[in-house]
């Protein structure tokens, strides 16, 4: 047994010679399955950010919400004479940390997509990166 | 999730955050106009009272 990346066994396979058909089907038929465990470990990292993200996203929402807010509140309040020019400074720069911490979130969904749609645009592609980096979990063959 | 819909959705996610983010970032910029205004206005009541 030995791990290999996808790339290396197709390698490993195309300088075998004087295979027969059923070593040809057996080969074949590993390289198969380490796709299908490919294909597997891209799907579960996909999930995996969908899922940080669909935890993020209520709260990410509402805080985005209580800025948009918390402005046009601040706004109002000067309008109405209600607030001084320097408490009206500080609840803006809070207010505007506040929508850096936000948007920062939304760079992170941002990266999310790219990084999902990347992996399902070439699945296998991203599996090979991984097992490149990280010997262990590449796919045993028997050759 | 099938595989396009988890991109349908974070796509989704993104976009729905998106809208409501440059809607702050606009809330945002008429603040800070506003702060100018109020500034402008403590101004002109403190040198009214001083001239007093």
């Amino acid at each position: 047994m030995a791990q290999r990346t996808l790339a290396e066994a197709r390698s490993v396979i195309d300088q075998m010679t004087g295979l027969s058909p059923a070593q040809q089907r057996e080969v074949a038929g590993e390289v198969t399955a380490a796709q299908r465990e490919a294909r597997s470990l891209a799907d579960r990292m996909c999930q995996g950010r969908v899922d940080d993200i669909a935890a993020v996203r209520d709260d990410a929402l509402a805080e985005v919400c209580a800025v948009r807010d918390g402005f046009a509140a601040l706004k109002k309040d000067a309008d109405v004479g209600r607030i001084s020019a320097r408490d009206y400074q500080k609840r803006l720069h809070d207010l505007q940390a506040d929508q850096r911490r936000a948007e920062r979130r939304l760079a992170d969904i941002d990266q999310a997509v790219e990084f999902v749609a990347g992996i399902e645009a070439d699945p296998i592609a991203y599996a090979e990166g991984v097992y490149a980096k990280f010997p262990l979990i590449r796919p045993n063959f028997s050759f | 999730m099938t595989t396009s819909s988890r991109v349908k959705y974070l796509t989704g996610v993104r976009d729905h955050l998106s809208r409501i983010a440059d809607e702050a970032q606009q809330a945002g910029l008429t603040a800070e106009d506003a702060l100018a205004v109020l500034e402008d206005r403590e101004a002109r009541r403190a040198s009214r009272g001083g001239g007093r």
